[in-house]
């Protein structure tokens, strides 16, 4: 029996000589080639559904959603509805709207083999309908003699002020990480400027949905999302090789 | 990257300082304006400003003579606040305003009344609506000895301070 073990030992040792007769390549280039996955990506914003469950005075949603063209260049949407009720100093009042922003997004990052994440900067077209109903409000009237306590309550019905819009332009920075194949966590800052923001006479546009609050005498807003999405992978593309590196020509020569 | 996490941290900066720094914090572009009163001669040919001696206002049902003014005091121009939640507002115009022993008053009082629309306005973030007053009128209460003459209503807008809204002249 112990023959028989001694000679398969045996054996096995000629077929490791015959492995070992070729040389090994201690430099050896990788000859699988990465595919980086292209499709369509669409997700939801974090930050908007968690807020509908925090926060009573508001309600709303934005999906999100990109399409890669090249190696690092994205075209992203998003879309969002928005109820918004704030509570300023002397009246109460309900934004309730749509926003649409479409731009493109450029990852600024390179991945190491086999990642997908991206740190982009972009920027948005954005448009938003929307329209202000007030809740209510009181007459700013510092003059204490006819009301002693308080200032007085509206009484005029104010009527919801309606068919507003507005347009800005949008400059995202932001990150999305591949947390398992093909879902991805994002976040994003965002920096806006009115392009075109029509108010009713009556009442001025101090929140826009999308854009967030509007300071008065100034142009500029800001957001932010966090966005869990997912990967459609449509069809798969390796990059590009570049021909500038001379070691890789070297290696490819020898192995020739 | 040491150039693109100093970028995330400038853009993040600057967003805090845009959202958290605002002009509109604090109500300083307007408030519900005060009705302008100026008081004339009656006789004159040509306008002469006249002030009223002792001048006591005390609005209709109230116990406090106004605020605006201060009180028994010669006045040539003045300034009443307009009840906001009504259109009307009443006030006792008092010459020679002064109490006799039993603290009743012996002064000359005419009644005057503002009737006017309300017009709720939209002024800003801070300040919220203001009440202005249009279609402005302005009625006096004869009685046996009336020392206001006459009332002309100038401005029957009133959105501001910078106007006289009526002139009384006595």
């Amino acid at each position: 029996m112990l023959k028989y073990i001694i000679s398969i030992f045996f054996l096995f040792v000629s077929i490791l000589g015959v492995s070992q007769s070729k040389t090994i390549d201690l430099n050896k280039k990788d000859s699988v080639v990465y595919k980086e996955p292209y499709g369509i990506r669409v997700g939801a914003d974090l930050s908007r559904l968690a807020k509908n469950f925090y926060n009573n005075d508001y309600s709303g949603f934005e999906l999100t959603g990109d399409y890669r063209i090249t190696h690092n260049l994205y075209i992203a949407a998003e879309l969002g509805n928005e109820n918004n009720t704030r509570q300023e100093d002397y009246f109460n009042f309900t934004t309730t709207g749509s926003y649409l922003k479409i731009g493109a997004d450029i990852n600024m990052y390179e991945n190491w083999y086999g990642m997908n994440n991206t740190i982009f900067i972009g920027g948005r077209y954005a448009y938003s309908t929307f329209s202000h109903k007030i809740n209510s409000y009181q007459i700013y009237d510092p003059n204490r003699y006819w009301y002693p306590d308080d200032f007085v309550e509206g009484a005029a019905n104010l009527s919801e002020f309606s068919s507003l819009n507005a347009s800005w332009l949008e400059f995202v920075l932001g990150t999305k990480v591949e947390l398992f194949t093909n879902l991805y966590l994002g976040a994003s800052v965002r920096l806006g400027f009115l392009v075109s923001n029509k108010s009713d006479d009556q009442f001025a546009n101090i929140w826009i949905p999308g854009f967030n609050k509007v300071t008065e005498g100034s142009k500029f807003g800001t957001g932010y999302n966090y966005s869990i999405s997912y990967l459609i992978p449509l069809y798969k593309k390796a990059k590009k090789k570049k021909k500038e590196d001379p070691k890789t020509v070297n290696n490819t020569q020898t192995k020739n | 990257m040491f150039v693109k996490k100093t970028g995330i941290l400038l853009l993040i900066l600057a967003s805090m300082i845009i959202s958290s720094c605002e002009k509109d914090d604090i109500c300083v572009d307007g408030e519900t304006p005060l009705l302008v009163i100026e008081f004339f001669e009656f006789d004159a040919t040509e306008e002469t400003t006249k002030a009223v001696s002792e001048l006591r206002i005390v609005g209709e049902g109230k116990n406090v003579t106004v605020n605006t003014i201060a009180d028994r005091s010669d006045l040539q121009s003045i300034t009443l606040p307009l009840r906001v939640n009504e259109t009307s507002t009443t006030y006792s115009f008092i010459m020679n305003s002064a109490d006799d022993t039993n603290g009743a008053e012996t002064g000359n009082t005419d009644i005057l009344t503002f009737n006017y629309n309300n017009k709720e306005v939209y002024v800003s973030r801070a300040c919220g609506f203001v009440m202005h007053f249009d279609t402005l009128s302005s009625i006096l209460e004869t009685d046996t000895e009336n020392w206001i003459k006459n009332i002309e209503t100038t401005e029957t807008l009133v959105e501001n301070q910078a106007v006289t809204h009526v002139k009384i002249y006595h």
